[in-house]
């Protein structure tokens, strides 16, 4: 069964320029256990899809569509009925009412979800613990609320679980500030405080960016004997194409807010489809060959999601983007029962049909 | 140990800073035009007596000198104006009116600035923000004896609601407080929503949400104790500006205080009054900053009581 399905996901930033459109309708999902790999660049949506999973936004980021179903449970946000004319004042009052109270409990259902059930890990030790507050309580604050124990067994738990990622001297670390640590030794501890509560799901955003190749190795060794021992299901967004060589059941390639291609980590690696899946794999550095040969680049920047047009985002980087590239959109197109990707190239027998659907759409909206 | 030693240097250095300021201010009152006895119906003969029996005929490094052998005795002398009144009585009487006022002003001050700064940078209602925002600009912007003025006129005379002189019951206190500490209030307010908005969109933030922590304990816990740091800083000054006490309150709400007793003592030209009382308030200004810079590594640890 699936842990983790997410369909249609949607969200916007406003901001003085516009708006933002960060994450243009994706669709994913994550089996229990399995490590799916979020690739693509900076800016292609990867950390503010994940943050709108847990309901992190900023205050003016908003999902504006998606249904999320964890565990079988649907923790959409609860969309806004009214706004429909013809409605009597106390109808759309009490519409009103309805929806500021399914809200409240939308909220307060995703804050029990946070940290128990989905836990996440961030990219930045430097920044994401509290200056002023002991390793020890940021530790223990999320046990004591979720497993609703005692002082004691927080504090130990707290313990084993440093141990875990490697810490030296557990005990002294506990009455530390984030302040006397170095940084890698920052984010092992965001990893344990991630890892506390048991969680069902764990979103780990570039996990591994800070630290050093050994403790890197030793990180994800310790997410891989989870996912197997407490079948744990973890999300791991990277630019490092090697991490998700080596961890990841299933990889995502996101570009300008959408998942350009999604497949098997053999699938991806060996028979990539998107052109861009292509870019990416032609531009990692190969050790083991013998011939010297220059990276190939992706030429050209990603595009601006304040401006976006009617086609395909990445066909203005495109090798080999055709007319109808620049002002259609490609839909998914599955090529076996795991890989499917967004290109022209392989839905041109469905052409017409997304071409009128897409006028259709254009014009109503 | 290490804060053994640091608060015996600071007290140290608070000493030579306290001489300094004597030195200064000795020189000064006597720069002042006129002098103590002067008078309309007062003889020249009379004048030059006086002058001979408290010593102010003598060169002025002379006097100088006499003035801080005395102090490292311990001897703040007596008063020109009120003869046989000694500074040490003079102050033991204002000072408790005057402190337990700045007190309960600080006390306040802080309580209020804290709560509206937060409730301004917390509220997302646009109305709740730019009320409280053009309140704390008329906080800051209008001069507290205006705001004194009208109290008395509004909740003493008219409404008869709280005593307008002295300050002798708790309701005594409730005016003069008001106008000490509007000022302070919309500073402090100022500053908390400042620092509470900055700490509101930090990361750690959001690592504290991605815990599932409470609304409240994000609020409180994460965010509040980070944007009280600058607060702590500030408060040295400024409880030492309150309780050593303000000369428009005193007067207005005739409160026998330090504040009305000093200014009164640079228009006498009552020269150790003058002293007395800057040494008393430098001293207490002095200290004030020491136990607050004491404080601020409970708050922040990152400041280190270094050497």
């Amino acid at each position: 069964m699936k842990l983790l399905e997410v369909r249609h996901m949607t969200v916007a930033f406003k901001t003085q320029q516009g708006v933002v459109q960060a994450v243009r309708g994706i669709d994913f999902s994550v089996e229990r256990g399995e490590i799916l790999g979020i690739v693509g660049e900076s800016g292609s949506g990867k950390s503010v899809a994940m943050l709108s999973l847990m309901g992190l936004l900023a205050d003016n980021g908003r999902l504006l569509s998606g249904e999320i179903a964890f565990d079988g449970e649907d923790i959409s946000p609860p969309s806004r009925v009214g706004g429909q004319t013809g409605l009597s004042l106390r109808a759309r009052v009490c519409g009103a009412l309805a929806h500021r109270r399914a809200r409240r409990v939308h909220r307060e259902r995703m804050r029990t979800l946070r940290g128990r059930e989905a836990a996440m890990i961030f990219q930045d030790p430097m920044t994401y613990l509290n200056p002023v507050l002991r390793i020890g309580t940021q530790m223990t604050e999320g046990l004591r609320l979720h497993k609703k124990c005692s002082r004691r067994e927080a504090y130990e738990t707290a313990l084993s679980l440093l141990r875990q990622v490697g810490i030296t001297s557990p005990e002294q670390r506990m009455r530390q500030y984030p302040f006397e640590l170095s940084g890698g030794m920052r984010q092992r501890i965001i990893v344990a405080i991630a890892l506390s509560c048991g969680p069902k799901l764990l979103i780990a955003d570039e996990p591994t960016t800070a630290l050093d190749v050994t403790v890197q190795a030793q990180l994800l060794d310790l997410i891989r004997t989870m996912t197997r021992e407490s079948r744990t299901s973890v999300v791991m967004i990277t630019h490092d194409l090697g991490i998700v060589a080596t961890m990841c059941d299933r990889i995502a390639i996101m570009y300008a807010g959408e998942i350009v291609e999604e497949g098997r980590t053999d699938e991806i690696f060996y028979a990539p489809m998107h052109p861009y899946t292509v870019g990416l794999l032609g531009s990692i550095a190969n050790t083991e060959r013998s011939v010297r040969q220059a990276l190939a680049p992706i030429p050209g920047t990603p595009p601006d999601l304040l401006h976006l047009t009617g086609g395909c985002a990445f066909a203005p980087r495109c090798a080999e983007a055709m007319n109808i590239c620049l002002s259609y959109r490609p839909e998914p197109t599955d090529r076996s029962r795991t890989q499917r990707c967004r290109c022209w190239k392989y839905c041109k027998s469905a052409a017409q049909e997304i071409i009128i659907r897409q006028q259709k759409g254009f014009s109503t909206s | 140990m290490a804060m053994v030693r640091y608060i015996l240097k600071r007290c140290f250095i608070g000493v030579a800073t306290l001489f300094v300021l004597i030195t200064v201010t000795f020189f000064l009152t006597r720069l002042m035009p006129g002098n103590p006895f002067e008078g309309d119906n007062v003889s020249t003969a009379t004048l030059e007596k006086f002058a001979e029996e408290y010593g102010l005929n003598l060169p002025i490094h002379q006097q100088y000198v006499r003035y801080v052998g005395k102090l490292l005795q311990g001897d703040l002398g007596t008063s020109f104006k009120k003869p046989g009144v000694s500074i040490v009585s003079l102050i033991a009487k204002g000072a408790p009116a005057t402190m337990s006022l700045g007190l309960t002003a600080y006390v306040s001050a802080m309580f209020l600035g804290i709560v509206i700064g937060v409730w301004e940078a917390v509220s997302k209602r646009e109305m709740v923000r730019s009320v409280l925002m053009s309140l704390s600009t008329l906080g800051i912007s209008v001069p507290n004896f205006i705001f004194a003025i009208l109290m008395m006129l509004v909740f003493g005379v008219w409404l008869k609601w709280f005593p307008t002189l002295g300050l002798d019951t708790p309701k005594h206190y409730v005016m003069p407080v008001v106008t000490l500490a509007v000022y302070p209030v919309a500073q402090i307010s100022r500053l908390v929503h400042a620092s509470f908005t900055e700490a509101m969109r930090m990361d750690y933030v959001t690592m504290a949400k991605a815990k599932g922590l409470r609304q409240s304990t994000v609020l409180f816990k994460h965010i509040l104790k980070n944007a009280l740091i600058p607060v702590v800083t500030n408060s040295g000054p400024l409880i030492a500006f309150l309780m050593t006490g303000s000369f428009v309150v005193e007067s207005i709400f005739t409160i026998p205080g330090i504040g009305r007793e000093f200014v009164n003592s640079v228009s006498n030209r009552d020269y150790t009054v003058i002293m007395g009382l800057t040494i008393f308030v430098g001293a207490l200004i002095i200290l004030c900053n020491l136990v607050c810079d004491v404080i601020c590594p409970l708050v922040d640890p990152r400041i280190k009581i270094t050497r």
